[in-house]
């Protein structure tokens, strides 16, 4: 199941690095030239980005983004659309792989780490 | 062997090997179409939903289908239902090759077996036609009961009043045969 992103979240992603999921299944005995298959139809990647978001208050927008992630992300059991990260038009359905992870005080660094569905 | 093995060994493997499953009660009301596999498949004209699942194939018994054991996560389909609505389920398997087509390589159906199941999967257990390992007839040969013995085939020693003395033997008192 796919949730929304927050309405108040900014989705400015920087600094992503891409690698494709290992999707090949090797057939290979002591001796003899291996021979490869596929694990899935589909070619799936990984993407690593960064957001800053102001940390000022009660209700400041990494506080929302962090609510998002417990409350409606279920800490990454769900999956939520992002604007795409490769097309860069229209949203796509990506998955965390593991937690976020922030740095800075009144201006989060968050890196977060995602699959494609 | 098969035009479709032949096709798959052949082949330099851009190809995934699918298992196509269909998991329904006996009446068809509820179905569950899924395959191993991260996209769905279409094949012959049912939309197979990409899910993921263990199958495996018992080994066949004069040919036919040996049981088998399917692994299945139970999250966003109605396998649950399925277990707790009704007595018995049906399991068709079939074995694809899915690249630009979808080839079917093998099948398999099952009906009898068990299941258990917990939050995260449901284990079946499909076990083969008992029929498939049944004796027929039912009688045990052994050196005295058999084909070419003068006694009867029902399992009973010989009687006295079924065996012939040959000529120039006396038998006296009760018989014991032990050959």
């Amino acid at each position: 199941m796919a949730v929304a992103w927050h309405p108040d979240v900014n989705q400015k992603a920087y600094g992503m690095d891409t690698a494709p999921m290992e999707n090949v299944e090797r057939v290979e005995f002591e001796s003899g030239k291996a021979r490869t298959f596929l694990k899935n139809t589909a070619a799936k990647k990984t993407h690593s980005f960064m957001l800053k978001m102001e940390d000022v208050g009660d209700n400041s927008e990494y506080k929302k983004f962090v609510a998002w992630w417990e409350y409606t992300l279920l800490g990454g059991a769900l999956s939520f659309y992002f604007p795409d990260l490769i097309a860069h038009d229209g949203y796509t359905e990506y998955r965390p792989i593991g937690t976020y992870s922030a740095t800075g005080q009144k201006w989060k660094e968050v890196s977060i780490t995602v699959e494609e569905m | 062997m098969n035009v479709n093995f032949a096709k798959l060994c052949r082949r330099t493997g851009g190809y995934k090997l699918a298992w196509l499953i269909t998991l329904s009660d006996p009446d068809d009301t509820t179905t569950l179409r899924v395959v191993n596999n991260n996209a769905d498949v279409v094949f012959g004209g049912n939309t197979y939903t990409a899910s993921t699942f263990n199958y495996l194939p018992g080994e066949a018994v004069h040919g036919m289908d040996g049981g088998g054991t399917l692994d299945i996560v139970v999250t966003d389909n109605s396998v649950i239902d399925m277990i707790e609505l009704y007595r018995s389920v049906k399991l068709d398997v079939v074995g694809v090759l899915v690249d630009s087509t979808v080839t079917e390589i093998q099948g398999f159906s099952h009906t009898w077996g068990s299941v258990s199941w917990d939050g995260k999967k449901a284990s079946f257990t499909f076990e083969k036609d008992e029929k498939l390992t049944m004796t027929f007839p039912s009688i045990l040969l052994d050196p005295s009961i058999n084909r070419g013995n003068a006694g009867s085939m029902t399992g009973a020693r010989l009687s006295r009043g079924n065996w012939i003395p040959a000529p120039g033997v006396t038998v006296s008192g009760p018989i014991d045969w032990v050959l």
